[in-house]
């Protein structure tokens, strides 16, 4: 088996685009949570803190997360050779997944509302191990997916 | 007890379950005795809620009993339970990983036992209570096919471990758990004497049944191979058994507690892919050979799982960045240590050089089990097994066929990266009770040949079921 014919591939644009609108969307919740505590509080109690700051706490974990999922994508890797899947991912802590075909029990697949609208898709690979679901890839473009099920003989 | 005929074959448990699941209900009684508004029940309230829900509750138990029932096919072991949720439930007799029977000091006058069949997931089949015979029977989804082997088959036999009197006391006596134990319970006896606490020392003695019922648990030990499974036997009021067909070890665990490791002793389990150790089990902990002298493992071992060409002499060390990284990760706890001492003497006005002496205490601790742990790290792989050492207090040596390995991490945080190393994680279907199979801070590139190996051999041998 040799691995330098099959090269790790990287997860598409659209995984990070999808990581990028969930960043978006979460900001948005958080500031609307914030804003009704706020409204909300205000009713009882005098707030101790300039209320701004809390907005800037938001928007800067808003940066530091959107930032973090470019850095996190793009430690995503992954690649299916004759006899083993193997998964890289990780960004403090790397980790290296290797899973011999023979050994997989079977694989789900599971897509949100948002995942769907960018044809992605999280698979998720079980073996018969102890620490289960053993290893799962995210936001993985549905057409690699479905290669990936279908080369395994799985679909 | 039979239920229906013998073509379907399905049979009920023991009648006495019904005191069980009556024991499973006894919070409706105490619910129906709180009803009455926390007054003790009168005799004219007899009629009351509290009759009609216990006759209710005593109904139920008994209609989850009739309802229960399992069989043994060609193919599974079947049960089926349930008044108003029906459930069942289907176990390849192939998938089957472990049978153990508990047999508690009643249940022996009784003639009842507790069966558990487990698979490598987590929903084992519970079976209790049956009868002494039925659970003979029970065993029986171990062998092949039903009609195999009919007669009692005595001649194969190859005696494994046993613990005798002296033995036994040995094992309690090292226990891990007793010296603390012991050290506590002498604490509280002085204070006793001192201050005249006299009740200390009872509530500090229960910190010491525990070692002791663990003993206990292990008296009359034997294990032997029989056709192709190990089995274990333990117990003397109580009673369990457990036997795993050979083929389903997933690891060989040996560890060696200090206490053991002085007086060259060792402890050798099997790891089965029995995912669901319940507390029946919990205390044998899949231990095969309590009490051995140290090597011993090597030949249990081949008894188990055929020949290991590996042994402790060939173990590879792990990378010498692992002494770094063990005293960066000490420095870093050490420093939070030193830094809480150092206030707390400033506030308190006592004596700041306490803090010195911990800081100077703990370095050369630190330095000494670093350096420790880096001779007891190591690794070693073959075509078959692969070999791990790992513990400088709990010294635990594992083994694991490679064909048993489900998947492999190689993992390596920001520091390890730096120093150029990584740890190599396997798999199995085995639950480790004592930790994951680790080969910890190899160099990065020995790291990523270990894992490439053992995905190579692990690939080549397919399992017909993969565990």
């Amino acid at each position: 088996m040799t691995t330098a014919s099959f090269p790790l591939q990287p997860l598409g644009p659209d995984a990070l685009r999808v990581r990028r609108l969930r960043v978006i969307l979460e900001t948005l919740a958080a500031l609307i949570v914030v804003t009704v505590a706020v409204i909300a509080a205000r009713n009882w109690v005098d707030i101790p803190i300039p209320v701004w700051g809390l907005f800037v706490l938001v928007v800067l974990g808003a940066a530091f997360a959107w930032w973090w999922a470019g850095v996190d994508h793009s430690r995503w890797a992954w690649r299916l050779t004759t006899d083993q899947l193997e998964v890289r991912r990780g960004v403090v802590i790397r980790r290296a997944h290797l899973i011999p075909r023979s050994r997989i029990q079977n694989i789900t697949s599971t897509a949100g509302p948002l995942q769907r609208r960018f044809g992605v898709t999280t698979i998720t690979v079980h073996t018969a191990g102890a620490r289960t679901p053993n290893v799962s890839i995210e936001d993985l473009d549905a057409g690699h997916a479905e290669g990936i099920r279908r080369r395994l003989g799985l679909v | 007890m039979t239920s229906g005929g013998p073509e379907t074959g399905w049979r009920r448990l023991h009648p006495l379950t019904i005191l069980k699941e009556l024991g499973a209900l006894a919070w409706a009684l105490v619910a129906a005795l709180l009803l009455d508004f926390g007054q003790p029940p009168m005799l004219e309230d007899i009629a009351g809620p509290e009759a009609v829900i216990s006759v209710g509750v005593f109904g139920y138990a008994v209609a989850r009993y009739l309802f229960t029932a399992y069989r043994i096919t060609d193919q599974s072991l079947e049960m089926r339970r349930g008044v108003f949720v029906k459930s069942f439930q289907s176990m390849p007799r192939d998938r089957v990983q472990a049978v153990s029977t508990n047999t508690s000091f009643v249940g022996r006058l009784l003639g009842i036992t507790t069966v558990e069949v487990s698979a490598a997931d987590a929903e084992d089949i519970r079976l209790g209570f049956v009868s002494e015979e039925a659970a003979d029977g029970l065993r029986r989804v171990l062998e092949k096919a039903l009609t195999a082997t009919e007669e009692e088959g005595e001649a194969d036999r190859h005696a494994v471990a046993s613990l005798d009197f002296g033995r036994l006391l040995t094992f309690g006596l090292t226990e891990t758990g007793l010296v603390p134990a012991v050290l506590l319970l002498v604490g509280t006896v002085v204070v006793a004497f001192t201050f005249g606490w006299f009740f200390a020392p009872l509530t500090f003695g229960f910190v010491v049944i525990w070692p002791l019922i663990r003993t206990l648990g292990l008296v009359g030990f034997r294990s032997w191979i029989e056709e192709s499974r190990v089995r274990v036997e333990a117990g003397i009021l109580g009673r369990r058994r457990n036997e795993s067909p050979l083929g389903r070890i997933q690891a060989i665990q040996v560890n060696r507690p200090p206490l053991r490791r002085l007086l060259g002793l060792e402890t050798i389990s099997i790891v089965t892919g029995d995912v669901g150790v319940s507390s029946d089990t919990v205390l044998l902990a899949g231990a095969v050979a309590p009490l051995e002298r140290i090597g011993t493992w090597r030949s249990i071992s081949e008894a188990l799982i055929g020949r290991v060409a590996l042994g402790e002499a060939t173990l590879e060390p792990s990378s010498r960045h692992t002494i770094r990284r063990m005293m960066v990760r000490g420095a870093l706890v050490l420093a939070l240590v030193v830094a809480a001492v150092g206030a707390a003497t400033l506030w308190l006005g006592v004596a700041w050089w306490i803090a010195g002496v911990v800081a100077a205490l703990g370095l050369i601790g630190l330095i000494a089990y670093s350096a420790a742990r880096w001779k007891v790290l190591g690794w070693a792989a073959d075509e078959h097994h692969l070999l791990v050492r790992r513990g400088v207090v709990l010294r635990r040596l594992t083994v694991v066929p490679i064909h048993k390995v489900q998947d492999i991490t190689v993992r390596s945080t920001f520091f390890q990266r730096r120093l150029g190393i990584a740890t190599v994680e396997v798999d199995t279907a085995g639950l480790m009770l004592a930790g994951r199979v680790v080969a910890i801070d190899l160099d990065e590139d020995r790291a990523r040949a270990l894992a490439d190996h053992l995905a190579d051999v692990a690939a080549q041998t397919a399992l017909p079921d993969g565990v």
